[in-house]
C-alpha cells in the first residue's frame, strides 16, 4: 500500500531537515514571484529551488512530475499568444492563427510563476513524509482535530485503494469477471465505486465510536509518542526564507 | 462499598429501532468484579456496552430512560472523552476500531495515550507492556491495516489496556482469537483485576466466563433474564431456556447426575472432574444410577458413510510458496491434499486430511485465511501449483474458480456490497448465468437456510454483525458450488446460530460437496468436522482424523490450540479413551459403569 | 429523563460530533477517488467533488464547506500546489450543495438536477476570477479553452469568455457530480443516517 503523496524515501540533507522549516521555506519561495512581480527574480527563485532538489537527490523525480503539466503550459502559450489583451507584435502565424510576442511573454511569466510555485512545493513534498509534516504541525499548535483530518486523509486514500481490491475480491469470488484485458478491468471498476463509498462511510461510523472511547477530542494538552524533530539549521533556514520574501517585497516597492 | 457501575431502569430504543433494544435493565457492579454478559444474538449486549460508555445515547441518540453511572459519572451528562479516562471499551468487530491515523502497530496503541496527554516516557512503558500482554510485540512496526483478524483483535485489546481504565468493557473480545490467545487474555484480565480493575465482558465462551466471573448477567430481548453469581444463574435453568448451551463438561456432569459437594452443578472443569470421581466411587459402591440422555451425534458417526475414498484429491497444493507484498512470508513449499484422499493413500510428498468436512485450525496469523484465498484464486502463489479436481487453476481467473469454489470471508464487510440483502444473495447466482427468476429462487432458499428469510429487503449494513456473516454465507450458498470454504463462520453467532451452521456443514457434505471450515472453536470441530488440518507458522503440523489430531496435546500446544474440553475432562480423569463430544463421553462413561473396558484410544467406536 | 426524538434540522444546523469530523476525511478521499476515475477513464470532466457534495448532503452546508476547504489544502500540500487557490471554489460547492439539500432539493432526481445546476453556477462564479488572476482566464480544460479562444478572438470581453469557459466545463461536471452523490446518498443505510440531522434532506428516508 503506497502512501499518498510525492514523498521519495532517500537519505539527504533536505530529507533530514524538519518539516516545519521546509514548509516555511516552500511557502516563502512560492510567494516570491507573486510579491516581486518580476521575471528575473522569479528565475533566481527557480534556480534556488532546482539547486535544493539536487541537494535533496530528487531532481529527476521533480522534473518528471513537472512534465505532467507540460501540456497545460503549452496551451497557455498558444492561447495567450493569440488572445492576450496587450497583443501588438505578431511573431509567428500558423494558418489563420497568429501568435503575438506580448502574449507569449505573458505566458512565459505565468508559467515561470507556476513552475516556481510547483518546484518550491516539491522541495517540501518530495523529501517529507506527509504524516511527519502533520505530526510536526500538531506539535506546533495545529488543533488536534484538524491534524486528525489531515492525517486520516493521508491514510484513507491508500486504504481506499486497498479497499478497491477487497471489493473486487468479493465480486470475483462470486463469479464476476474482473481480470483480463484492459476493457474488462475498466468495466469492472465502475461497480466497485458505489460499494467503495458506502462501505467507507459505514466504516467511518464505527471508527468514530472507536475514536470517542480513545479520548479523541479530549481537551487539555496532548503528548506525542515520537520525539520532536530537532535540526541545527532549522532557524537559519526559516530566517533566510523569510528574508527572501521580504527582499522581494522591497524590490517591488523600490520599483 | 458503593458500586463502580450502576445501571438503573435503563430502557433504550435506537432512532431506527422498531422495539426497545434494552428494557428496564438494572444491575450494579462492585469495584474489582468481573461481570460476564451473556445472551443470544440481538439480546442487546452490545447496546449495553455502548450505554456504559455513554455512546448510547450521546452518539446514537434515540429514546433513553433510566440512569447509568460509571465511576461516579452520569454517562448521559458526561462527555464520552471524559468517561473514557476511567472506562475503556473493546468493540465487537475488530476490523473497524483502528484510529485510521497511525502507520504502525505501536503508534496505534499509543494513539489514545497521546490524546489523554500521557507523558512520553510513561507512554512508551505502557505501550510496551500492553503489546506484550496480548503477544503482538513482534508486529510493532507492521501497518495495522495488514494484520490478520486475530492480530487485529489483539491490537484492539492492547489499545484499551494501554489506557489503563478502571472499568474495562469488552464486547466479545476473543471471538477471533486462537485458544491460547483466549487464555492469555483471560489470564491478563485476572492479573489486572488483582490491581482493582473492574470488568464487564460480553462473551459466548461460557466455560471461561464461569471460571472467572463473579456475576453473570443474562440478557434476552433486551431484558435481564437472570443476574447473580454464575452458579445461581446456571442452576436457574434460564441459560438453556434462552437458547444458550452449557459448557461441555457441565453438560456431561448434568447428564451423568454428577454434582459438586454442595449439590449444585460443577462450574469448572476441575469441579466436574472431582464430581465425576465421587460419582464413580459411588458407583463402585453400588449406588451409581446415571441419568443418561442421548445428546450430541458426533460427526464421525457419518464419517464411514462419507468416505468414498478417491485417488485425486478435490484440492491439492503442490510446493506452494507465498509472501505478501510487504515482505511477510507466509508459505514456503507447502504441499497439502484436501478432500477425498485418505492420509495413507496420499501421493508422495503430500499431507492429506481425508474425506469429510475439514476443519482448518491454527494460531492467529498462521496463514489460514491466506491459504483459502490462494485456493480461491484471490491471491496467487509465487511458486508451486494449486489443483482443483486435478486441474491447475493458474490459468483461470478467480471468477472462473468461483464456479467451483465458494469462499465466505472472515470479515463479512469485505464481502457485502449491495444495498439489499436479496440482491446480495442473488449476485453470485446471476454471474453463473442463471435467469433472474432462478437466481432469486436460489437466493431466497439460501436466505431461508441461514435464517434470514424475513430480512431479504434490508440493507445489509442495517443488519447486525452476526446477521451479516450469515448473509455472506447465504450469498455464497446460492451459487451451489461443489466446494465451499467458510472462514470463521461461527464468529458473532449464538448457540442456535452455531448449530445452524453445523447442520448446514453436514447437509452440504451429504449433498456431496466438500466443506472446509476455518475456526478457533474446537467444540465445533469436534461436533461437525471429522477431518482436521493444523497450520502453524505457514506449515502443516498435522492432518488427518480429528480424533487422531486431538490426541496429541503437545502438538496442539505448538499451534496455540487445545483439545475440546470433553477430551481434557477425560484426560484429567485418567481415562484411556478419547471422547471428543459430551455424547461420546457419556456413552463411554456409562459403559465404564457397566464394567471398565480399557479399549485402545484409536478404536473407540464413534457415538 | 428522555433524550427525545431528533429535532428537525434547519438549513444551517450542524451537529459537531466526532462522527461529523470523521466524515470530512472520508469525503476528501471520495473526491480523490472520483478524480482518479475521471482521469483513468479519460473523461473530459473533473468529478473531484463528489465527496464534498455527499458530505454536505449528509451533514449540512458547513461540513460541506469545511470538507471542500480541507480537500484543497491537503491536495495542495501533497500533490498539486495550485489547488490551494481553488479552495474557495470548493467551499462554494460544499455550501451550495448543503443548502440545496436542506431546502429539500434531493428528494427526487428531477430536483437533484436543479441542485446540480445551482452548484455548477456557484462553482463557476467563484472560479472564474481565480482563473483570470492565475491564468489570464483559461481553465486547462481542452473544450473550455477552445471556446475561450474562439470567444476572445471574436472580441468577447475577457471576463465573459472566462466565465463561459468555466461554465461549459462546470455545468456537466457538477450536475453529474450531484447526481452521483444523490444516488450514493440514497443507498446509505438508515443506521448511519440516523446519527445526523438531515433536515429536509432526510424527508424521504425517515418519513
Ligand atoms: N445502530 C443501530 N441502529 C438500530 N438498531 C440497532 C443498532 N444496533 C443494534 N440495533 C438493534 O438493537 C437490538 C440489540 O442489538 P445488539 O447489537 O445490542 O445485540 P447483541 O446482543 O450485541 O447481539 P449480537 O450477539 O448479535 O452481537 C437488535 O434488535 C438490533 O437489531
Ligand atoms: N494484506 C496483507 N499484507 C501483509 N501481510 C499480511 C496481509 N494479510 C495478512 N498478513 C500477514 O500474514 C500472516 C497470515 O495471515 P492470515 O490472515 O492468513 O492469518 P490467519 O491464520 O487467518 O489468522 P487469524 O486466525 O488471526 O485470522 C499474518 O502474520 C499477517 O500479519
Ligand atoms: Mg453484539
Ligand atoms: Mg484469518
Amino acid at each position: 500500500m503506497r502512501p499518498v503523496g510525492l514523498y521519495v524515501e532517500r537519505q539527504s540533507p533536505i530529507h533530514g531537515l524538519d518539516p516545519i522549516t521546509k514548509l516555511s521555506y516552500a511557502v516563502c519561495l512560492a510567494l516570491v514571484p507573486f510579491v516581486a512581480g518580476d521575471l528575473r527574480i522569479t528565475f533566481v527563485a527557480l534556480v534556488v529551488n532546482l539547486g535544493l532538489l539536487v541537494v535533496g537527490r530528487v531532481l529527476r523525480e521533480g522534473l518528471l512530475a513537472l512534465a505532467g503539466v507540460g501540456f497545460f503550459l503549452a496551451t497557455l502559450f498558444i492561447v495567450q499568444g493569440m488572445v492576450y489583451p496587450g497583443n501588438a507584435t505578431p511573431l509567428v502565424s500558423v494558418g489563420p492563427l497568429v501568435l503575438y510576442q506580448e502574449g507569449l511573454a505573458h505566458a512565459a511569466w505565468l508559467s515561470a510563476r507556476f513552475i516556481n510555485l510547483t518546484l518550491s512545493a516539491f522541495v517540501l513534498l518530495f523529501t517529507t513524509r506527509p504524516a511527519d509534516l502533520v505530526d510536526e504541525l500538531m506539535r506546533a499548535g495545529l488543533p488536534p482535530r484538524v491534524g486528525y483530518v489531515l492525517l486520516s486523509v493521508l491514510q484513507i486514500i491508500p486504504s481506499m485503494a486497498a479497499r478497491v481490491s477487497v471489493i473486487q475480491d468479493a465480486q470475483r469470488s462470486r463469479g464476476m469477471e474482473t481480470e483480463g484485458p484492459v476493457w474488462v478491468r475498466m468495466r469492472a471498476l465502475l461497480p466497485v465505486l458505489g460499494p467503495l463509498v458506502i462501505s467507507s462511510l459505514v466504516a467511518m461510523q464505527e471508527r468514530a465510536l472507536a475514536l470517542e472511547v480513545r479520548g479523541f477530542g479530549a481537551p487539555g494538552p496532548r503528548t506525542f509518542y515520537r520525539p520532536p524533530w530537532q535540526h541545527r539549521l532549522a532557524w537559519p533556514v526559516r530566517l533566510a526564507a523569510l528574508s527572501a520574501l521580504l527582499g522581494a517585497l522591497v524590490w517591488r516597492l523600490a520599483g | 462499598m458503593t458500586p463502580i457501575v450502576e445501571v438503573e431502569g435503563l430502557t433504550y430504543r435506537y432512532p431506527t429501532g422498531q422495539a426497545n433494544a434494552l428494557e428496564n435493565v438494572s444491575f450494579a457492579v462492585e469495584a474489582g468484579q468481573l461481570v460476564g454478559v451473556v445472551g443470544p444474538n440481538l439480546a442487546g449486549k452490545s447496546t449495553l456496552c455502548y450505554a456504559l460508555l455513554g455512546l448510547v445515547p450521546q452518539v446514537f441518540r434515540g429514546q433513553y430512560e433510566g440512569r447509568v453511572t460509571v465511576a461516579g459519572m452520569d454517562v448521559n451528562r458526561t462527555p464520552v472523552h471524559e468517561l473514557a479516562r476511567r472506562a475503556g471499551l473493546v468493540f465487537q468487530n475488530p476490523f473497524t476500531q483502528l484510529s485510521g491515523a497511525r502507520l504502525t502497530v505501536e503508534e496505534e496503541v499509543a494513539f489514545g495515550l497521546e490524546n489523554f496527554g500521557v507523558p512520553r516516557g510513561e507512554m512508551r512503558r505502557r505501550v510496551e507492556w500492553a503489546m506484550d500482554q496480548v503477544g503482538i510485540v513482534h508486529l510493532r512496526e507492521k501497518s495495522p491495516f495488514l494484520l490478520s483478524g486475530g492480530e487485529l483483535q489483539r491490537l484492539a485489546i492492547a489499545c484499551m489496556l494501554a489506557q489503563r481504565p478502571d472499568v474495562l468493557v469488552l464486547d466479545e473480545p476473543t471471538s477471533q482469537l486462537d485458544p491460547s490467545g483466549t487464555r492469555e487474555v483471560f489470564d491478563c484480565i485476572a492479573r489486572l483485576r488483582a490491581d482493582g480493575l473492574t470488568v464487564v465482558m460480553v462473551e459466548h465462551k461460557l466455560e471461561r466466563l464461569l471460571e472467572h466471573a463473579d456475576r453473570l448477567l443474562l440478557l434476552a430481548d433486551g431484558r435481564v433474564r437472570a443476574w447473580g453469581p454464575p452458579g445461581e444463574v446456571l442452576q436457574s435453568g434460564q441459560l438453556e431456556s434462552c437458547g444458550l448451551a452449557l459448557p461441555a463438561p457441565i453438560r456431561v456432569a448434568a447428564c451423568l447426575g454428577a454434582r459438586s459437594a454442595s449439590g449444585s452443578l460443577p462450574l469448572r472443569i476441575e469441579d466436574t472432574v472431582a464430581a465425576l470421581r465421587v460419582a464413580r466411587l459411588a458407583a463402585k459402591a453400588g449406588s451409581f444410577e446415571p441419568a443418561v440422555r442421548t445428546m450430541d451425534t458426533p460427526a464421525d458417526r457419518e464419517e464411514s458413510r462419507l468416505s468414498t475414498s478417491r485417488t485425486v484429491p478435490r484440492i491439492a497444493l503442490r510446493g506452494v510458496s507465498f509472501a505478501y507484498p510487504d515482505g511477510t512470508r507466509v508459505f514456503q513449499e507447502l504441499s497439502l491434499a484436501l478432500g477425498g484422499v485418505e492420509p495413507g493413500a496420499a501421493p508422495e510428498g503430500y499431507v492429506a486430511a481425508g474425506a469429510g468436512p475439514v476443519a482448518l485450525i491454527g494460531e492467529n496469523g498462521a496463514g489460514k485465511t491466506t491459504l483459502v484465498k490462494l485456493i480461491a484464486g484471490l491471491l496467487r502463489p509465487q511458486s508451486g501449483e494449486i489443483l482443483i479436481d486435478g486441474q491447475a487453476i493458474r490459468a483461470q481467473t478467480a471468477a472462473q474458480i468461483a464456479r467451483r469454489v465458494g469462499l465466505v470471508f472472515q470479515n463479512p464487510d469485505d464481502q457485502l456490497f449491495k444495498s439489499r440483502a436479496l440482491e446480495e444473495a442473488m449476485f453470485g447466482a446471476l454471474n453463473l448465468g442463471l435467469s433472474p427468476r432462478e437466481a432469486e429462487r436460489r437466493a431466497r432458499e439460501a436466505l431461508e437456510r441461514v435464517g434470514l428469510g424475513s430480512l431479504a429487503e434490508e440493507n445489509p449494513y442495517d443488519l447486525s454483525l452476526g446477521q451479516r456473516k450469515m448473509l455472506a454465507l447465504a450469498s455464497v450458498l446460492a451459487m451451489q458450488t461443489p466446494i465451499l470454504i467458510l472462514d470463521e463462520p461461527t464468529i458473532a453467532q449464538d448457540h442456535p446460530g452455531v448449530e445452524r451452521i453445523g447442520r448446514l456443514v453436514r447437509e452440504l457434505q451429504t449433498e456431496g460437496r466438500l466443506v472446509i471450515v476455518i475456526t478457533h472453536d474446537m467444540e465445533f470441530v469436534a461436533s461437525y468436522c471429522p477431518r482436521v488440518v493444523v497450520l502453524a507458522r505457514g506449515a502443516v503440523l498435522a492432518a488427518g482424523s480429528a480424533r487422531a489430531v486431538f490426541a496429541q496435546p503437545e502438538l496442539l500446544g505448538q499451534a496455540g490450540l487445545e483439545p475440546p474440553s470433553t477430551l481434557r475432562l477425560a484426560r484429567a480423569l485418567g481415562l484411556s479413551a478419547d471422547p471428543l463430544t459430551p455424547g461420546e463421553f457419556i456413552e463411554y462413561w456409562t459403559g465404564l459403569g457397566a464394567g471398565p473396558s480399557d479399549r485402545p484410544a484409536a478404536s473407540v467406536p464413534p457415538g | 429523563m428522555a433524550t427525545g426524538a431528533q429535532p428537525r434540522a434547519g438549513v444551517w444546523t450542524t451537529r459537531w460530533t466526532t462522527l461529523t469530523l470523521v466524515l470530512i476525511p472520508v469525503g476528501i478521499a471520495i473526491n480523490f477517488v472520483g478524480k482518479f476515475v475521471a482521469q483513468a477513464l479519460k473523461l473530459p470532466l473533473w468529478l473531484d467533488s463528489i465527496g464534498t457534495v455527499l458530505a454536505a448532503f449528509i451533514a449540512g452546508p458547513w461540513v460541506g464547506a469545511l470538507t471542500g476547504a480541507l480537500n484543497n489544502i491537503i491536495y495542495g500540500l501533497t500533490v498539486d500546489p495550485v489547488s490551494f487557490w481553488y479552495f474557495i471554489t470548493s467551499v462554494g460547492i460544499g455550501l451550495s450543495a448543503g443548502i440545496m439539500a436542506r431546502l429539500g432539493f434531493i428528494r427526487s432526481t428531477a430536483r437533484a438536477v436543479v441542485a446540480g445546476l445551482v452548484v455548477a453556477l456557484v462553482a463557476t462564479v467563484v472560479s472564474f476570477p481565480i482563473n483570470i488572476y492565475l491564468w489570464s482566464g483559461q481553465t486547462g480544460n481542452v473544450w473550455g479553452d477552445a471556446l475561450f479562444t474562439a470567444l476572445t478572438l471574436r472580441g468577447v470581453p475577457l471576463w465573459l469568455a472566462s466565465f463561459l469557459d468555466e461554465l461549459v466545463v462546470d455545468l456537466p461536471d457538477k450536475v453529474l457530480t450531484v447526481l452521483i452523490a444523490f444516488g450514493l446518498f440514497r443507498a446509505l443505510p438508515r443506521r448511519l443516517l440516523s446519527q445526523f440531522d438531515l433536515g429536509e434532506a432526510g424527508h424521504r428516508r425517515t418519513a
